[in-house]
C-alpha cells in the first residue's frame, strides 16, 4: 500500500514540477537555514568533556573591589591572584587541582635548522593532563616537584612535536625555550576540547596550546602571562615579585571534586581561607566564593554568543514562515485536485485512505525538501567558516545532526500537510463529480 | 468614478469572497506577518552594527601596520634594539613615521586604568581610560588629530619594564576623555591627571579622536597616552607614505628579521585587516541577517504567487462571467491586486504587532536596544509592494481569459 501511495506521490509531484519544486524548495531553504543556525549553536553548546563536566569545577574567589563586582549580578572575579593559588595548592581535599595560565616562548629546536618561532604555552600544575583526561603518544606528565621547583621540563603536543622532532619519539631530547633549555617529558595526542572551556579568557573556541611547562618555573624565570591581567586596586608594582604578590588576578584554577561530601568540604576549605585573609585585611567584599561546574561555566562565560542565539531564534521563525507557505501550497494543490480524490472516493476510497494517499505525498516532498536543506545547510556552513574566523570547528555537520534534519523536514512537513489532506479528504464527492 | 471609488467598490465583493475560502488567504496574511517582524527587526540589528562598524577609530587606517616584537635571548638589550628598530624603519623610503606602542585603536588587546583630576580623589571621582604608552613619535605613526598643546618630546620618552612604575610622565587625552575630567570645555593642557597611587601626571596635549582598542568597551573615547613606553610586549607601529603600504610590509619584515636574532617579529598586519578582523563578526552578523531578509522575501513572495496562480484558475468561471458582463482587463488585474493589498495589509497589522514582540523578547533576553518604530512603517510599505509585485503576473493571466470560459464546463 506504500509502496502504491509513494508510486502515486511521485507522479502526482511530476505532473505539477513548478509547484512541486516551489514546495521542495521552502521546506529546502527552512531546513537549510535552521541547521546552519542550529549547528553553529549546539557546537557552541557543546559539552567539551561530558565524562568529567559535571565533578570539575572552576574555583573563583571573590578578592575584588568592595565598591563594585566583578560582574554583574555579583560575580566574582572568573581568575586568582599568584598569593591565593599558592594556599590553595596546599589543600589535598580535591581529588586533582591545577593553577595556570596561557604564556608563551621562543622555541628553538637543538640543531637551529629551523627559524626560531613563538610557541603558545600553558604554565600549569602537573594535575592537568590527569585531570582534563589529555591523551599521550608519548611519555607524560611531570612529576610534583615540578610544581614547586625550577625543573625545565617540557609537554609538547603532537603540532609542536611534529615540527621541532619530525614526530619521532622526543622524550629525554632538549629544545630551547626563550634561549634555556628544556627536556622533554611527554608528547600528547591532539587534544582540542570545544568550547576551550578551562580558559575563556583568551577566546572561547581559541587554538589549544602548542607546549606545556610546569608552574614551578613561573619565579625563578619571571614568566609573565600573555592573557588577561587584571588589578583594581593601586599597588606599588616595581618588581616581578611585587606583582607576584599584588591582587591583581592572572591565574585559572580547577578543582576535581569527585561526589558532592568533598565539593562541601572544599568549599568550606575556600571560605574559611578567605575569612583568614579577611582578618588580614584582605578581602574588602562579602564572603562571596563560588565553585562551578563545567557546563554552568560555560553559560556563565557567555560561550554561546547572542548573534548566535539571535540567529538560531530568527531561523526559527523563517521555518515558520517556509511551513505556513507550504500549507498554502498543499492546500491549493489538494483542492485543485478535487475532482481527482471525488472519483477516488466514488470508486470506494475512505476518507482515511485519501488522507494517508496525500499524507505520503506531503512526507515525500518533506523528504526531499531535508536533502535539499542538508545540501543547503553545507553551503550554508562553508559561508559561515569564510565569515567568522576560529569558527573551523564549529562548522561540521555531524551524523547526529543529520538525523536532526531530516527528522525535522519530515515532522515539519507532515505537520504542515496535515489540515490540506484532512480539507482534502473532507469534500463531499457528489458535489465535485456532477460538474465532470 | 475615480479610481478611489472603484477601489472601494470593489473592497467588498473581496472581502465577501475572502471570508468563503479564508484559509488561503490566512495563511499569506501570517506569513507576511512574521515576514515583517523578521525584516524590521534584521534591519535594526544590521543598521545597529553598520552604524558601529563606521565610527572613525582615530587612526590612518589605509596607511598604518604594526607587529609584535618578542625578546627572549636573555640578558637582551631590549631598549637598544627597540631604539635601533625605530632608526631603521624611520630611515625606510616610503616609511613616514614609526613608533613603539603597548597597544592601538581596533587590536581588542591592551590595558585600561583609573585617573582623577584631583590628589586624593576617591572611589566615584575616578575615571577609566585606555592607558597607551607610546614614544614621541606616536601621535604622528597613528595619524592623530592635536587640537591643544603639544606632542611628547623626545626628553620626556622613558623605556620602562613591565613591572615598574612610571618615571616622570606627561600625557595626552582623547577629547572626549578630557571633557570627561575637566568639564565642561575639555581644557586639559596644563592641569594634572593622579593614577591610583597619586603619581601626578603632567597632560601636555589633547588629540581629536582616538578609540580604546576594545570595540564593545562603554566608553569608547576614553584614551590616555602616557610617554613612556614597554619594553615588554611592544609593538611598533609604522605609517606609510599613501599607497606604500603593501610594499613595505613584506621589506620591514625581512629588514628586522635579518638585523637582529635576539628578538622574533610576529603577526605583521595592517591596520586595514585589524580593523576587518575585529569587526568581522558585525560583519558576518550584517551579511547573514542580509540573506536571511533576501530569502525570506523571495519564500513569501513566490507564496503569494501561488495562492494567486491558484486562485486564478479556481475562479476561472467568475472571471469569464465578469469580462462577458463587461468587465475591463484593468478591471480584473485590480481586483486581484486589492486583494492581495487587503490580505498583506492584515498581515502587516498582526506583523507590527509581532514585530515588537519580537523586539521585547531580544531586548529581555539580549542586550539589544528597542526596535525604533519608524522600522515599521517602511517595511509595511515594502510588504505592500512585495504583494502587489508579487501577484501581479498571475493578475495579468487572469485578464488574458476569454469571456467565452464563463460558457464553458471546466
Amino acid at each position: 500500500m506504500l509502496a502504491h501511495n509513494l508510486f502515486l506521490a511521485w507522479k502526482s509531484l511530476r505532473k505539477n514540477p513548478v509547484l512541486s519544486l516551489l514546495m521542495i524548495g521552502a521546506i529546502g531553504m527552512g531546513i537549510g537555514v535552521c541547521m546552519t543556525t542550529l549547528t553553529v549553536y549546539t557546537l557552541m553548546s557543546n559539552n567539551p568533556i561530558p565524562q568529567k563536566s559535571d565533578v570539575l569545577y572552576a574555583v573563583q574567589l571573590d578578592s575584588w573591589d568592595p565598591n563594585e563586582a566583578w560582574g554583574e549580578p555579583n560575580l566574582p572575579p572568573s581568575q586568582l591572584n599568584w598569593r591565593d593559588t599558592q594556599a590553595l595548592l596546599k589543600s589535598d581535599i580535591p581529588k586533582r587541582q591545577v593553577a595556570m595560565f596561557r604564556s608563551g616562548f621562543a622555541v628553538q629546536e637543538p640543531s637551529n635548522k629551523l627559524p626560531a618561532f613563538i610557541a603558545e604555552a600553558r604554565v600549569t600544575t602537573r594535575d592537568f593532563f590527569e585531570m582534563f583526561d589529555v591523551p599521550f603518544i608519548y611519555g607524560g606528565g611531570w612529576d610534583a616537584p615540578a610544581d614547586r621547583d625550577q625543573q625545565q621540563l617540557v609537554v609538547l603536543t603532537k603540532k609542536t612535536n611534529d615540527k621541532v622532532f619530525g614526530g619521532t619519539d622526543s622524550v629525554g631530547k632538549t629544545l630551547k625555550l626563550d634561549d634555556r633549555e628544556f627536556r622533554v617529558v611527554g608528547v600528547t595526542e591532539d587534544w582540542k576540547p570545544t568550547p576551550k572551556f578551562y580558559d575563556l579568557n583568551n577566546g572561547s573556541f581559541a587554538k589549544p596550546e602548542e607546549l606545556y611547562v610546569p608552574f614551578g618555573l613561573i619565579e625563578p624565570l619571571q614568566l609573565k602571562s600573555f592573557g588577561n591581567t587584571n588589578g583594581w586596586k593601586p599597588e606599588q608594582i616595581n618588581s616581578f615579585q611585587d606583582f607576584l604578590n599584588a591582587e591583581e588576578i592572572w591565574l585559572q584554577y580547577w578543582a576535581e571534586l569527585p561526589d558532592t561530601k568533598t565539593r562541601e568540604a572544599y568549599q568550606a576549605f575556600i571560605d574559611q581561607y578567605v575569612r583568614e585573609q579577611k582578618k588580614l585585611g584582605r578581602y574588602p567584599r562579602p564572603l562571596n566564593n563560588r565553585l562551578t561546574n563545567v557546563v554552568d561555566w560555560m553559560k556563565v562565560n557567555e560561550v554561546v554568543t547572542e548573534d548566535a542565539k539571535v540567529l538560531l531564534g530568527l531561523s526559527f521563525l523563517f521555518l515558520a514562515v517556509c511551513l505556513l507557505n507550504i500549507v498554502g501550497l498543499l492546500l491549493s494543490k489538494f483542492l485543485g485536485k478535487s475532482g481527482e480524490t471525488a472519483l477516488r472516493r466514488a470508486l470506494g476510497a475512505t476518507r482515511l485512505q485519501i488522507m494517508q494517499k496525500n499524507l505520503v505525498e506531503v512526507g515525500l516532498i518533506g523528504l526531499l525538501g531535508g536533502v535539499l536543506g542538508l545540501l543547503l545547510a553545507l553551503a550554508g556552513l562553508q559561508g559561515v567558516k569564510q565569515l567568522y574566523r576560529n569558527y573551523e570547528k564549529l562548522v561540521q555537520l555531524n551524523g547526529e545532526l543529520l538525523l536532526v534534519a531530516l527528522g525535522i523536514a519530515l515532522v515539519s512537513s507532515l505537520i504542515a500537510g496535515l489540515y490540506p489532506a484532512w480539507r482534502a479528504a473532507r469534500l463531499a464527492p457528489a458535489g465535485l463529480l456532477k460538474t465532470q | 468614478m475615480n479610481l478611489f471609488q472603484k477601489l472601494a467598490l470593489d473592497a467588498g465583493p473581496i472581502l465577501r469572497a475572502l471570508t468563503r475560502s479564508r484559509a488561503g488567504a490566512v495563511l499569506i496574511a501570517l506569513q507576511c506577518a512574521i515576514t515583517l517582524a523578521i525584516i524590521t527587526n534584521a534591519i535594526f540589528i544590521i543598521q545597529d552594527r553598520l552604524k558601529k562598524m563606521a565610527r572613525p577609530s582615530g587612526v590612518d587606517v589605509e596607511n598604518v601596520f604594526s607587529m609584535s616584537v618578542i625578546p627572549f635571548a636573555p640578558n637582551f638589550d631590549t631598549k637598544g634594539s627597540i631604539e635601533a628598530d625605530l632608526r631603521a624603519l624611520r630611515a625606510l623610503p616610503g616609511v613616514v613615521d614609526a613608533a613603539v606602542v603597548n597597544s592601538f585603536p581596533l587590536l581588542q588587546s591592551g590595558g585600561s586604568s583609573m585617573y582623577a583630576a584631583k590628589p586624593g580623589a576617591k572611589g566615584e571621582e575616578y575615571v577609566g581610560a585606555a592607558r597607551y604608552e607610546v614614544d614621541a613619535h606616536t601621535l604622528n605613526t597613528l595619524g592623530l588629530k592635536l587640537i591643544a598643546g603639544r606632542d611628547f618630546r623626545e626628553d620626556e620618552i622613558r623605556g620602562r619594564e613591565i613591572n615598574s612604575q612610571y618615571e616622570n610622565p606627561v600625557a595626552i587625552l582623547t577629547k572626549a576623555y578630557a571633557e570627561k575630567m575637566f568639564p565642561p570645555d575639555g581644557n586639559a593642557v596644563g592641569k594634572t591627571l593622579y593614577d591610583g597611587n597619586q603619581v601626578a601626571i603632567p597632560i601636555v596635549g589633547v588629540v581629536e579622536r582616538a578609540q580604546a582598542p576594545w570595540i564593545s568597551w562603554g566608553e569608547l573615547e576614553y584614551s590616555a597616552f602616557f610617554s613612556n613606553y614597554r619594553l615588554s610586549f611592544a609593538r611598533y607601529i609604522v605609517r606609510a607614505a599613501p599607497g606604500e603600504r603593501d610594499r613595505l610590509m613584506p621589506q620591514v619584515e625581512k629588514l628586522l628579521s635579518e638585523s637582529n636574532s635576539g628578538r622574533l617579529i610576529e603577526s605583521m598586519k595592517s591596520q586595514t585587516d585589524i580593523e576587518a578582523r575585529t569587526y568581522g563578526e558585525y560583519r558576518a552578523m550584517a551579511i547573514i541577517l542580509v540573506s536571511v531578509i533576501v530569502l525570506i522575501v523571495i519564500i513569501t513572495g513566490l507564496g503569494i504567487v501561488g495562492l494567486a496562480s491558484f486562485n486564478v484558475n479556481a475562479r476561472k468561471k467568475q472571471i469569464g462571467t465578469r469580462r462577458a458582463l463587461g468587465a475591463q482587463k484593468g478591471d480584473i488585474v485590480r481586483y486581484f491586486l486589492v486583494e492581495s493589498w487587503l490580505i498583506t495589509t492584515a498581515g502587516a497589522v498582526i506583523g507590527a504587532g509581532l514585530s515588537f514582540g519580537l523586539s521585547y523578547w531580544m531586548v529581555n533576553t539580549f542586550d539589544l536596544p528597542p526596535l525604533d518604530w519608524h522600522y515599521i512603517p517602511v517595511g509595511v510599505c515594502f510588504l505592500w509592494v512585495l504583494g502587489l509585485v508579487a501577484v501581479l503576473v498571475p493578475a495579468r493571466r487572469a485578464s488574458q481569459l476569454a469571456p467565452a470560459l464563463a460558457t464553458r464546463s471546466v
